[in-house]
């Protein structure tokens, strides 16, 4: 896993153009045409991409997450930074 | 133009002559299978019943020729060049069905993933496995437990997600065919939907049900399983997505929002059909719907 550059206060997103996204029964489903990657996200993981629009940081997710899922924020948080890395690695995001 | 010389074949089949010419269409491919052995001709006929016949000329790489040779053996040709040489004709059959399907779902337009598919009722079953988990097993016990017979090899779906049949004949070892009291002819054993007295399902019919089988275990149960694990299933294991993968992720997706998706375990194949019947066949489906 690649550490986020930027850290927790990087702006997470927005989605790359070209990516594909479906949900399936509430977990989102991402194709991206240019590498033919396709991902299963789980119910978190999903929760994660749906505020990956290039609006929030790591640290405000995982605020909304913890409050959504009633824990505390510094719990989700290195959960929160491993997907987002998991999604740039991927090429799901656009790059900067 | 003048042509100095004409091309030649990797066999010189000379004088044969070829009494049989059987010609299908089969997943929008035409095929033309040719023997000088009348009593193949007859099984070849049974055996690929289902699939419309045509008069059209077929690709030369879709042209299967039969042929008895003078030194006794029978050869079975592909686009003139040998694929398998045996002794007895009717020793070609699963030979010569082995190269008809591995075109077939290659150079199938419609999306085709590696899966049995049965029918019952208003439900159509999908097994998506790779080869050698039990899939042709599987669904052979069903078509012996009332099931209605889609194909033991590929779940064909066009555009709108309904199924497209692909009725070609089962090829049963010699286990599955212990385990299923059938006769066996020898490695392989062809065998018809007909022939394990089930019928094969006609017209479009959509998936209702996903079910991901792992045979070795000491019981049967079915457990229902997150509808999105279907779409890493259904295109690990499609033959021809690299095509068109957009559109093969799109159909994919549909049909997974669309199914239950479901975990087999099972210990036996017959027992395996006859609980699926029982669970997920019409009057008690509606009651499990997840």
């Amino acid at each position: 896993m690649l550490p986020v550059m930027g850290g927790r206060s990087q702006r997470v997103g927005p989605p790359a153009p070209q990516v594909v996204e479906t949900e399936v029964d509430g977990d989102v489903c991402l194709y991206d045409p240019t590498s033919e990657r396709v991902a299963v996200l789980n119910a978190t993981a999903s929760d994660v991409w749906r505020l990956a629009d290039g609006t929030f940081t790591i640290s405000e997710i995982s605020e909304l997450l913890a409050s959504s899922y009633g824990t505390q924020p510094t719990s989700i948080a290195p959960d929160v930074e491993a997907v987002v890395s998991e999604f740039i690695e991927a090429g799901f995001l656009a790059q900067e | 133009m003048k042509i100095q010389q004409r091309a030649s074949c990797g066999y010189d089949l000379g004088d044969i002559q070829m009494t049989v010419d059987e010609r299908h269409r089969i997943l929008g491919t035409d095929y033309r299978v040719r023997s000088d052995d009348r009593a193949l001709g007859a099984r070849v006929r049974d055996l690929f019943a289902s699939f419309e016949k045509t008069r059209n000329a077929a690709r030369a790489a879709n042209t299967i020729q039969i042929a008895a040779f003078p030194d006794g053996t029978h050869r079975l040709l592909r686009d003139c060049y040998r694929v398998t040489v045996q002794g007895p004709a009717v020793q070609l059959l699963p030979a010569l069905v082995s190269t008809i399907n591995r075109t077939a779902v290659e150079e199938s337009p419609e999306l085709a993933i590696h899966a049995g598919v049965v029918t019952i009722g208003d439900y159509t079953i999908a097994f998506p496995s790779a080869s050698g988990n039990g899939k042709t097993t599987l669904t052979a016990a069903c078509l012996l437990s009332g099931f209605s017979y889609i194909s033991d090899e590929a779940l064909v779906l066009d555009d709108s997600g309904s199924v497209i049949p692909y009725p070609k004949p089962l090829a049963l070892s010699k286990w599955s065919c212990e385990t299923l009291g059938i006769a066996a002819e020898g490695e392989e054993t062809l065998v018809t939907a007909a022939d394990l007295g089930a019928v094969v399902a006609q017209g479009a019919n959509q998936v209702t049900d996903v079910v991901v089988a792992e045979f070795g275990h000491p019981g049967e149960e079915l457990v229902p399983l997150p509808k999105s694990e279907t779409v890493p299933v259904l295109l690990g294991l499609a033959f021809n997505h690299f095509k068109d993968p957009a559109r093969a992720f799109r159909i994919a997706t549909d049909v997974a929002s669309s199914t239950r998706v479901w975990n087999l375990k099972y210990s036996h194949p017959l027992r395996a059909a006859l609980y699926l019947r029982d669970r997920l066949g019409p009057g008690v489906a509606s009651s499990l719907a997840v």
